[in-house]
């Protein structure tokens, strides 16, 4: 007996909000920073997984390869290159969690009561987005590019500079 | 096909919670930027899901343009990081609050 595409749906949703929940949880209690960043990776699949249940799948596609394959891979490089042997373990307390909870809550409650129950997947074509973002969007196109070029060559410059004089 | 915004909901409230306790119990400067990260997804996770409600397009193309920016941020931070490992012989925030002038 095959599975209905609903319950097909129901998983893929609760296999994201598995990743994304215990992904953040693990980001910020992990002993050591590698795993911290190893975290994080599972974070963005659960978010990419997320996208592609909302019919954004060219975007969760793309925040795959650029976010995770990309950015959580520099990051984890970075860590590897400073991680100290000894480093400084977090400072656990309960009222920094319930202070985290308190604000996660005011921040997430709005949400909760202006969003319908449950939204329509929307879907988008990419001939469509590929041409809007080319006919509508050329501005905002070009000032990201120039603020892409402008900070790797920033970032370049920062690490090339002598540490010491 | 409908999708309950209640599980995305509960994924948007752990990742803001998770990263707020990072960034206030974190030591190290990596930890608060991987801290702020988690922000950033929730932030990407509510726009879609707003965006599902009224337009998807224009949402879509911004979510686009947060991630290749994003990118360029973790690539300055990162560097920013490794040049103070070398000029100050570690990340940990206490020993960064010195900078301060």
């Amino acid at each position: 007996m095959s599975p209905s595409p609903l319950s097909l749906e129901s998983l893929a949703l609760l296999t994201a909000v598995g990743l994304s929940v215990v992904g953040a949880i693990g980001a910020v209690a992990a002993r050591r920073t590698i795993y911290a960043a190893f975290y994080l990776a599972v974070v963005g699949v659960g978010i990419a997984t997320f996208m592609s249940i909302l019919g954004f799948t060219y975007l969760g596609i793309f925040h795959l390869l650029i976010y995770v394959g990309a950015s959580v891979s520099f990051l984890a490089f970075t860590v590897l290159m400073v991680e100290a042997e000894q480093e400084p373990p977090p400072r656990h307390r309960l009222s920094y969690a319930l202070l985290s909870a308190g604000i996660a809550f005011v921040l997430v409650y709005p949400l909760y009561l202006l969003l319908p129950s449950a939204v329509e997947r929307v879907t988008v074509d990419l001939g469509i987005f590929v041409d809007t973002l080319a006919a509508r969007f050329q501005y905002p196109v070009v000032i990201t590019l120039i603020a892409l070029a402008a900070v790797l060559i920033e970032a370049v410059s920062v690490a090339r500079r002598p540490s010491k004089p | 096909m409908m999708i309950p915004t209640a599980p995305i909901l509960v994924a948007i409230f752990a990742l803001v919670a998770a990263a707020v306790y990072g960034v206030l119990t974190s030591r190290i400067v990596l930890r608060t930027l991987i801290a702020a990260e988690l922000l950033f997804n929730a932030a990407l996770l509510s726009l879609l899901l707003v965006a599902s409600t009224v337009g998807s397009l224009p949402a879509s193309i911004l979510v686009l343009l947060a991630i290749v920016l994003t990118a360029a941020e973790v690539g300055v931070v990162a560097a920013i990081i490794v040049f103070l490992f070398h000029a100050k012989g570690g990340v940990e925030t206490e020993r960064l609050r010195r900078l301060r002038g």
